[in-house]
This record gives structure tokens, C-alpha cells and sequence, in this order.
């Protein structure tokens, strides 16, 4: 590991004013599950950090009208023991819950559940992918069993949150502060494609936090799951999850927001799932086709094709769950 | 057993206990190489090649040299020209001949120095082609690794019978092949080494199985006497076989310790360890298996190639089980030990065995069902039994016979556990809807121990006893074990003994903690040392008790006539009457011929659901069902059935070691990407290990070794489960869901996408 300078500030503000105008000469530290293990291994080589997870402006869990405000260093087992959580928006903290591991839980914050980079091999290893400034994705025609099925190209990353999805699927918003300017944005916006920026998985310029998750309350008579397949049965990230919220009136679906986690550079939103869904009663036949069109369009790569029938077939059941 | 407990007279083999060192491991006291500090110690560090393949053109450590706090810089040309262990050339090569060996090594006062000393060493390579797959790697034309090839030696053959005449007199023929993939699966502790130099006199301590193999090494490469070379291992955090012999790591902080004239401990991180230790060598088998319809195995013809890496501990190798399992007149294998562009190979646990009973055990599986007969019944018809012939050079004529063998016993016992009647008649029969459930069976065996053992027991002045050997206790608990053996054959209670393990300036040679054999072996040198110290006590106490020796007995710490109880001594005041320690001496050779006819079998049955949506695959229920001969503590035994069988199920689930093919580079090289199973993957609480009542004939009071066998079944037993789940057929590990749906696909399509 290189050598780095340690800031910690009193405020906010003061954290603003450290950050810079380029990306990764200087970050911000939160839990550090992510950074710290990136910068062992040299894939991240900052020369200040600037420590957050301590700051009073980004602590704690607010309810509020209509919803709950998460502070972004709020560490993730308190997102999944919150009891507003658990009422307002209980698909957060289901999803938190399958984050990583208790002992990662503990340290690990929301915000940096987000904001985490991706664990594709070929990034992980520091080849000069296009994560690393080159242009080049070597999953693409390398080892690519747990890349992207959908959106890919140019990189095909897969986004790892557990949060991101549920998030998407409720709605939120983050908001994001320069120190004096703030702008609020709704989460699906946060995420970038790599046809955007193959280089970044978020808006986030150099100079900004993201200091608040607000997340509006699941809607009344909503029903929702986050449904998380791995290699193990902990301490891994998913295969394909797929975050559900389910609406019914009198039997019929009026709403649902499904977002898939795990098989796309994103967190994906299964727009074409959700339409056949509306205005159906959620049985069987129901789900096995919402879960056919959150495939549609799936253009797996060589190692990955199983990723197709098994988020197929898990959409399938987190909404049959629901029924 | 209780009951032939009680015939033996038996006070201390054969109970339950916790292993009496239980309380130092789980609170931290226990001393482990990496807590220990020395003072004026170097933390050291090496530089690892990026290159599959390729030759050092230039290596400039100047720079690196000349950094404040950097003592020592040691490269190929400080390492001495003596192979390490197997065919490792030397410490530090010319040649690289996989990504992340060693090429330079640094001693400095700090991690972070030592780190930054390694950025500073200029290295230009000759970059080589490199190959990666053992079929490939025999053709003409593939880059080769050694002057001589990349094959090792001759392919290694075993025939009995005649092999093409017998497939044309049987009913049924057919050819298959099973792989099993360079996987890892060590112990939590990574390799660590603390290198001391007082003069000419080296003390090393290390996490090691086999402190006297590294002795031996460490002589060799610095032309020292056993005397002038040291090794401690203490308390070691799990080996497996990868730390079964002499490695570079040792070699390595010597140099730099002798360098740098200050002790240097050199730690591997999980990555090194991944890459540098010892992997399981793949393994592509080919079975070509023929019946009679009278459901008796007539033939067999296998042919293996093992992939040993760049360099290998031991030549690695299919084992027992085509050669020992099943009585079959027509065998032929052929193996051919290959060296690729891949990490070093060696032992890990079971060796060859666990994806040789993964070839011949499916294949078994695959036969039976294609003539529709039970595969247990198929399995008890051919499996060899007490007294049939056995080879006892391994590969050679069937000169022996086999005793003590309850492999039958052990199939019984397990299919009445499991409810194998249960099972589905024809696979996936009765099994509607998403979740299918079947059970399958795995059957497998080995040797024991072997080779030179050696203990020393002591009697102090007050009674209390030390057992002094220098193999290691792994995890397997033979401090405890062996302390039990010395307290049956004195004659005292388990808590007047203590073991001091693994310090080869203590205690005699001994091979090491591997293949089967520490109770087996060294557990018969402890129980030669212990009647020695018996018999000194007898001749002792004699006079004092006015009998002749031959009517003393020593029982719970006190000698007595055995004719007459009232005539005693309790055994503190004999020997402090007597004013000398008693020092008794264990060293025995066992001939592996002697060794080989008395064998340790095993049957596992799984129960497993295969979800043929998501392609998961959940063990619902596993039955380990193990001859151990007379077990010397029910708790180890039981401890030792379960980790193996969860070691092997491992393998099932991920463990594998994935290569980039263009570059040749390990990219899972990781706990969080190799995916090691977590205490949730599979719960010991589904694991029912049966302990088959038996006693053997050369083991320390009939014992037999248990270290290796619970982890050969595994992937055999859940292939065949899963057959029988489904009726779809796994023949490459880990069973991972793009294999499990492919295969479902195939299934459902009637077209298959795989060669």
C-alpha cells in the first residue's frame, strides 16, 4: 500500500473542501470493507483520504413524512435492525441483511453499499481494464461466469449492491452535496451504464458526497422480497437477486417494481417484467411470465448463460412469494 | 465395542473426551509461529513473477538494497543449487515456471519497508509460451517446461489380466471421463517461517506437518548436520497435505536470515498461500468399464492424466481405488504426470483418492443403473472382502492378503441409515415439481500410515509422563491421542500426560503428520516407548515389591501384584525412591508391504435435492459410515469424520482454482472468489458420521488412520445422488449451477452442448 494522507473533519463542509476535481486522488472513507481492500491490493492508489463515517451530518435514521432518511454512514446493521426501516421499508432492510457477512454488516455503511466498486476478476487482479482507464474488457472473451447478462459492452461488470435494487424498486432518492451546493436525485439516475462511463458506476462527481438515502414508504397494501442467489450460502455476492414490490388491489396487481441485482452493470430495472404483470392476479402462470420477460433481451456470454433460466426462475418465485 | 472395551480391559483408549489441549487453542494461548517474536527479527517479503512462463533476462536489487531498513536481498543466485522436495529445482530460479513464484525475496525492519523494497527490484524477463492443460501439454510441440520434458518420467502402469480380451466377454461396456480441476482447499493459517542462525547452528520454526522433512531439506541446503538444524512446529493452523514437505518459504528465510545475520520471519499472505503452497492436481480420468450380466465387474481399463503444475511435493497420482476397492481380474491404468504452467502440486487431503473414487465410484454408478441393478447390491457383489488378495507393493502382483477389511460392513451399515430403499427406483422417478430428491452412494478406502516412526516417553520423578514426537498435531488432535495410547500402556490416568509435538531436537525422526499415519505409525512408536518405560518401571519397583516383574501390573498410577493388590506402590513414590527419570524409546520401521494389507474403508450416502429451476444443490441428510478400527477417542474420531467429509463436499460446491487462458494468471486467488464453504454451506448437523465396530491388527491397539478418508467420497456420493435426483450426470467438479442447468437443458432438448 502507498503511502497517504489522513484527514478526518469536523464537518460536512470541511469534508468538501478536501476533495478534489479529479477522480481517486483523493477519497472518502466510510466503512473502508471496500477501499482499504482495494488499496492493499493497488487497485486504488489515493493520496488523501478523507474520513466521513463519523460525521454528524451523515448519521442515523430519520422518519419522516411518508418515508425514511438514512444518513449514508449509517453502518448497515443498523439499517437492518431499524425498526422504521423494517416498517416503512422493509425491502431495505431485507436486502441489507443479505449484505456480505455480520462482521461486514458492522462496518460496512449504506452509502458505501452504493458506491462500492465491482468485483469482476479482471478489475479485482489490476488488469488495464477499462475500470482502470484502458480500453479494454477482458471478461468479455475471458472468465466470465458472474458478468453481465443484460446491458452490457463495453465493460461488463455486474453492479454487486444488495441495497442498490431495493432502493430502485422503492424509489428513493439520494442526495448528493458539494459541501454548499446539494442536489437530490432520484436513485435510478444515480447509476451510469458503462456505454455512458465504463470507467465509473455513478454520477458522483470528484468534489461530491453522497450524504442521504430518503426512501418513501413501501406503499399501502404493497408486498415486497429481496431474493439473493449465490455460490454460498454467505459472504457473497449474488448471482442474480432480484428486489420485488408487489401492489394489489382486489386481488390484481396495480403496481410492481422489480429490479434485478447481479446481471447487469446496474441495478436493473425489469420494466417489461413489471408491465406484464399489471393488472393480473399474481399466480403461478402470472409469475413464470413476469419472470420470462425480466429476461427478455438477455444476451449472455460465453460462461454465463445459466444466469438466464436461474434469474428467470428467481423472479419467478419472489413474486409467487408475494402472492 | 463397549462391550469389547471392557473384554480388552481398556481404561483410557476408546473413550470421548475433548482434545486435552482444547481450552490453549480456543483462548488464544496456544503459540502459533506467527505470534512468535524475536527480538532484533526482519519481517520478510518476496517478489513474485507475473509470468506464466518465462526466463529472468536481468535482475537489478540495487535499488532495493540501498533503501534505509532493507538488511538483506536475496535472488536465484544466492539460492544454493539443491531441489527443494520433489522436483521444485531451487529456492529461487532462472526460470519461472507459473504466475507467483518466487523470484527475489527481502528482509527489512518493517512490512511496509520490506514491501516497498520489492517495487524497487528491477526485473526484465524473456517472456515463454506456456500451456496450461496436461493433454495439451504432451503433444508435440507444447512449450516445454523442463529440459527433459513435461512429462514425469515414465507413465506409470499397472496391469492384471488381460484388458482387451475381457471387454470383448463382456455384456456391457462403456467408457466415460471424470475431472476434477486444480482446486485448493489448505488451512487457515498461511505458511510462516522464523529462521534464526546461531553460528553454524539454524533453528526454524514453521508451519509444517512434517518438521523432519524439513530438517532434511534445510541440511541439504546448507550442507549442515541433522544436529546443526532445528525445527519447531508447534501448533500448526491446518495443513491438509500442503504442508506435508519441505517448501521454498523455509529455504527462503534462512537465506536472508544467514544474509542479514538476524532472525527473519517470512509470512505468507492468503494470496501467496493460495498460489505457492501446495494445490489438489487436476485430474482428467478416463474409465472404460465392462459387466457381466451375473453383475460381477470383469474389467476396467483407466487412463489419468494428472496435471502436476510447474513443480510437484510428491508425484501425484490416482491411488487406491481402481487398484484395491473392487475385486476386479481385468485392470489396466495408465497414468501420466505432466507438468504445465500451473501452481506447484502436492498432497491435500486424500491425495489422488478423493478424484479417483470421483472416476471409478460414478462410473460404478453410471453401469449399474445402465443395467438397471442396485448400485449397493452391485457394489457388495464386487467389493473385496476380509481375506481376498491384496497387492501389497500397491501396484504390483496381488501377493497378499487383506485383514481386517469391513468395507462390506461399512455399505450395510450406511444403506440401513439412510433408508436406502427409499430411493427412486429409476432416476427422478416419483420427483414432480421444481425440487427433486435422491440419494446416492460413494464407497472408498485407503492404507495407513507407514515409514519411519519414532517417539520418545519420559516418567519424571513425580510420576507424570511427556510424549515426545516430532511429527505435528494438525488438527487431528494427536497430542491428545497419542497421550492417550501412553496412558493405556503405563498405566496412568490421561491427565498425568502431556505431548510435546513437532521439535525435531527433542525427539527422534518421524515422517510427519500425512496420509493416514500419525496414530497408525507414530502411535505405535508411542506405544513401544511407553512399554519400554513400562517394563523400567516393572524392574524398578520389583525389588521394592519383592515380585518378579512379570507379576506386576500398573494400573490409574499404581503398581501392584497382581496376585495380590495389597502389595502396591503407587507410582509418584516408586519413582521418587527410584531417583531417575525413565526415558523409554519408540522407533519403529513399518515395511509399506506390511503396512499395505491392512486397509481403512469407508461408504458414504447422501440424500440431496437438486432444484431444477436455480440449479442449486442442497445436501439434505449424509450418512459417513467408517471402519477406524479400535477408536482411541470417540470425540476426534467423530470430529475427524466430519471435517473430512465436509472437506471433500467442498470440492462439490466451489474451491476451484480459475486460470486466465491467455495469460495463464490465477484471478480467484481468494477467500471471497475461491469460496471456500462457510460453517452455513454445509451444516455439520446434517453429517452423521457411523463408527464400525472393528479392531485392526498393526495399529496402536488396533487403530487405523482416518485423516484422508472422509474426504474421497464426497463428490462421487453427490454425482450419483444427483443422478438419482434427476437422472442428469455431473461428471466434472464443482457442480456449479451453469454445469447443473446445462445439463438439465441438455436433458429436457435431448442435445447436448458439451463434448
Amino acid at each position: 500500500m502507498n503511502n497517504f494522507t489522513y484527514i478526518r473533519p469536523a464537518t460536512l463542509r470541511d469534508a468538501a473542501t478536501q476533495l478534489g476535481k479529479e477522480h481517486g486522488k483523493v477519497m472518502l472513507l466510510a466503512g473502508g470493507t471496500d477501499l482499504l481492500g482495494e488499496m492493499k491490493d493497488d487497485l486504488r492508489v489515493p493520496e488523501r483520504l478523507v474520513a466521513i463515517k463519523h460525521l454528524r451530518e451523515l448519521q442515523g435514521i430519520r422518519p419522516g413524512r411518508g418515508g425514511v432518511r438514512i444518513g449514508a454512514a449509517t453502518s448497515l446493521v443498523d439499517v437492518v435492525e431499524s425498526a422504521d426501516v423494517r416498517r416503512q421499508a422493509p425491502l431495505l432492510a431485507m436486502a441489507a441483511e443479505k449484505v456480505g457477512t455480520p462482521q461486514i454488516r458492522n462496518m460496512a455503511t449504506i452509502g458505501g453499499n452504493l458506491c462500492q466498486r465491482p468485483r469482476c476478476w479482471y478489475y479485482r487482479n489490476n488488469y488495464p481494464c477499462f475500470k482502470h482507464g484502458g480500453n479494454v474488457c477482458y471478461s468479455a472473451t475471458g472468465e466470465n461466469d458472474f458478468h453481465a447478462i443484460l446491458e452490457g459492452g463495453p465493460s461488463y461488470i455486474v453492479h454487486p449492491s444488495d441495497t442498490a435494487p431495493a432502493l430502485v424498486a422503492l424509489g428513493a432518492t439520494v442526495r448528493i452535496s458539494t459541501g454548499g451546493r446539494e442536489r437530490s436525485v432520484p436513485i435510478e439516475k444515480f447509476f451510469v451504464s458503462p456505454k455512458q462511463d465504463p470507467t465509473r458506476e455513478n454520477i458522483l462527481q470528484p468534489n461530491e458526497i453522497l450524504t442521504e438515502i430518503e426512501v418513501p414508504a413501501a406503499p399501502a397494501g404493497s408486498k415486497a422480497i429481496y431474493v439473493k442467489e449465490m455460490v454460498r450460502e454467505i459472504w457473497d455476492f449474488a448471482l442474480c437477486s432480484v428486489a420485488a414490490m408487489v401492489t394489489t388491489k382486489g386481488g390484481v396487481v396495480e403496481d410492481a417494481r422489480i429490479v434485478l441485482g447481479g446481471v447487469a452493470p446496474f441495478p436493473y430495472r425489469a420494466l417489461k417484467a413489471e408491465a406484464a404483470l399489471k393488472g393480473k392476479r399474481l399466480d403461478q402462470a402470472a409469475a413464470a411470465d413476469a419472470g420470462a420477460a425480466a429476461v427478455e433481451g438477455a444476451r449472455p456470454l460465453a460462461k454465463n448463460a445459466y444466469k438466464v433460466p436461474l434469474t428467470q426462475a428467481t423472479v419467478a418465485r419472489a413474486l409467487l412469494s408475494l402472492a | 465395542m463397549a462391550q469389547q472395551q471392557g473384554a480388552r480391559n481398556l481404561t483410557v483408549v476408546g473413550t470421548a473426551s475433548p482434545p486435552i489441549d482444547a481450552v490453549e487453542r480456543v483462548t488464544g494461548q496456544a503459540k502459533y509461529v506467527g505470534d512468535i517474536e524475536l527480538p532484533g527479527m526482519l519481517v520478510a517479503k518476496v517478489l513474485r513473477a507475473r509470468h506464466a512462463h518465462a526466463r529472468i533476462v536481468s535482475l537489478d536489487t540495487s535499488r532495493a538494497e540501498a533503501l534505509p531498513g532493507v538488511k538483506a536481498v536475496i535472488t536465484h543466485k544466492d539460492a544454493p543449487k539443491v531441489p527443494i522436495w520433489g522436483n521444485r529445482t531451487y529456492a529461487l530460479n532462472e526460470q519461472v515456471r507459473f504466475a507467483g513464484e518466487a523470484v527475489a525475496a527481502v528482509a527489512a525492519v518493517d512490512e511496509e519497508t520490506a514491501e516497498k523494497a520489492l517495487r524497487l527490484i528491477d526485473v526484465k524477463y524473456e517472456v515463454l509460451k506456456f500451456v496450461l492443460d496436461p493433454e495439451e501439454a504432451v503433444k508435440p510441440g507444447a512449450p516445454q517446461l523442463f529440459p527433459d520434458g513435461n512429462l514425469e518420467g515414465q507413465p506409470r502402469v499397472l496391469t492384471r489380466g488381460d484388458v482387451e480380451r475381457a471387454f470383448a466377454e463382456c455384456d456391457r461396456v462403456i467408457e466415460r471421463v471424470y475431472h476434477c480441476p486444480t482446486m485448493w482447499s489448505g488451512g487457515m493459517e498461511p505458511r510462516v517461517a522464523i529462521a534464526q542462525w546461531e553460528g553454524n547452528k539454524l533453528t526454524l520454526w514453521a508451519s509444517t506437518q512434517a518438521p523432519c522433512r524439513v530438517q532434511t531439506n534445510l541440511t541439504g541446503q546448507f550442507n549442515l548436520a541433522d544436529s546443526q538444524v532445528r525445527v519447531i512446529a508447534s501448533y500448526v493452523g491446518g495443513g491438509f497435505g500442503t504442508k506435508s514437505a519441505a517448501h521454498v518459504d523455509e529455504t527462503i528465510a534462512a537465506l536472508l536470515a544467514r544474509k542479514a545475520r538476524r532472525p527473519v520471519k517470512l509470512q505468507y499472505s492468503r494470496e501467496e498461500e493460495i498460489l505457492d503452497s501446495n494445490t489438489r492436481f487436476e485430474t482428467r480420468v478416463y474409465v472404460k468399464i465392462g459387466v457381466k450380466r451375473d453383475m460381477t465387474l470383469h474389467a476396467m481399463d483407466v487412463k489419468a492424466y494428472i496435471n502436476q503444475g510447474a513443480y510437484h511435493v510428491r508425484l501425484g497420482g490416482l491411488g487406491n481405488q481402481a487398484t484395491h476397492i473392487y475385486k476386479t481380474p481385468h485392470l489396466r491404468t495408465v497414468q501420466y504426470r505432466v507438468h504445465t504452467n500451473l501452481p506447484n502440486t502436492g498432497p491435500t487431503r486424500g491425495v489422488g483418492d478423493p478424484q479417483e473414487t470421483f472416476a471409478i465410484d460414478s462410473a460404478m454408478d453410471e453401469i449399474a443403473n445402465e443395467m438397471g441393478w442396485d448400485p449397493v447390491e452391485f457394489r457388495l457383489k464386487n467389493v473385496k472382502r476380509n481375506g481376498d488378495p491384496i497387492a501389497r507393493g500397491g501396484t504390483g502382483p496381488e501377493d497378499g492378503r487383506l485383514v481386517t477389511q469391513v468395507t462390506d460392513r461399512c455399505i450395510e451399515e450406511g444403506a440401513a441409515r439412510i433408508g436406502w430403499a427409499r430411493r427412486n427406483a429409476a432416476p427422478g422417478a416419483g420427483q414432480t415439481g421444481p425440487k427433486a430428491r435422491g440419494i446416492g452412494v460413494a464407497v472408498t478406502e485407503r492404507g495407513n500410515g507407514g515409514g519411519l516412526a519414532g517417539a520418545t516417553v519420559t516418567v519424571n520423578l513425580d510420576g507424570s509422563v511427556v510424549v515426545f514426537y516430532a511429527s505435528t498435531d494438525i488438527g487431528t488432535h494427536s497430542r491428545t491421542t497419542l497421550s492417550m495410547i501412553a496412558a493405556e500402556t503405563i498405566g496412568v490416568a490421561l491427565a498425568s500426560v502431556r505431548a510435546v509435538a513437532g521439535d525435531t531436537e527433542v525427539a527422534p525422526y518421524d515422517g510427519g503428520s500425512y496420509g493416514n499415519r500419525v496414530l497408525y505409525s507414530t502411535g505405535r512408536a508411542v506405544d513401544a516407548a511407553a512399554r519400554d518405560c513400562r517394563e523400567q518401571i516393572f524392574a524398578t519397583a520389583a525389588p521394592m515389591l519383592k515380585a518378579s516383574a512379570a507379576d506386576l501390573e500398573l494400573r490409574d498410577g499404581v503398581v501392584r501384584v497382581k496376585a495380590d493388590a495389597s502389595r502396591s506402590l503407587p507410582l509418584r513414590e516408586l519413582m521418587q525412591r527410584r531417583g531417575r527419570s525413565v526415558v523409554g524409546d519408540g522407533n519403529v520401521a513399518q515395511s509399506q508391504a506390511e503396512v499395505n494389507v491392512e486397509r481403512a474403508a469407508g461408504a458414504h450416502f447422501v440424500e440431496v435435492e437438486v432444484d431444477r429451476e436455480t440449479g442449486k444443490i442442497r445436501i439434505l441428510r449424509y450418512i459417513s459410515a467408517h471402519d477406524v478400527g479400535q477408536p482411541i477417542n470417540r470425540t476426534v474420531v467423530e470430529n475427524q469424520i466430519e471435517g473430512g467429509t465436509i472437506q471433500g463436499l467442498a470440492l462439490t460446491q466451489a474451491e476451484e482454482m480459475r486460470f486466465d487462458p491467455r495469460d495463464g494468471r490465477c484471478l480467484n486467488a481468494n477467500f471471497l472468489d475461491l469460496k471456500p464453504p462457510t460453517m452455513l454451506d454445509f451444516d455439520a448437523r446434517v453429517i452423521e458420521p457411523i463408527v464400525v465396530d472393528n479392531v485392526g491388527e498393526q495399529g496402536p491397539y488396533g487403530a487405523k488412520g482416518l485423516g484422508e478418508n472422509p474426504c474421497h467420497p464426497g463428490m462421487a456420493a453427490v454425482a450419483n445422488a444427483v443422478y438419482n435426483a434427476s437422472g442428469i450426470r455431473l461428471r466434472r467438479v464443482p457442480f456449479t449451477r451453469a454445469d447443473v442447468l446445462r445439463a438439465l437443458a441438455e436433458q429436457r432438448t435431448g442435445v447436448s452442448r458439451t463434448a
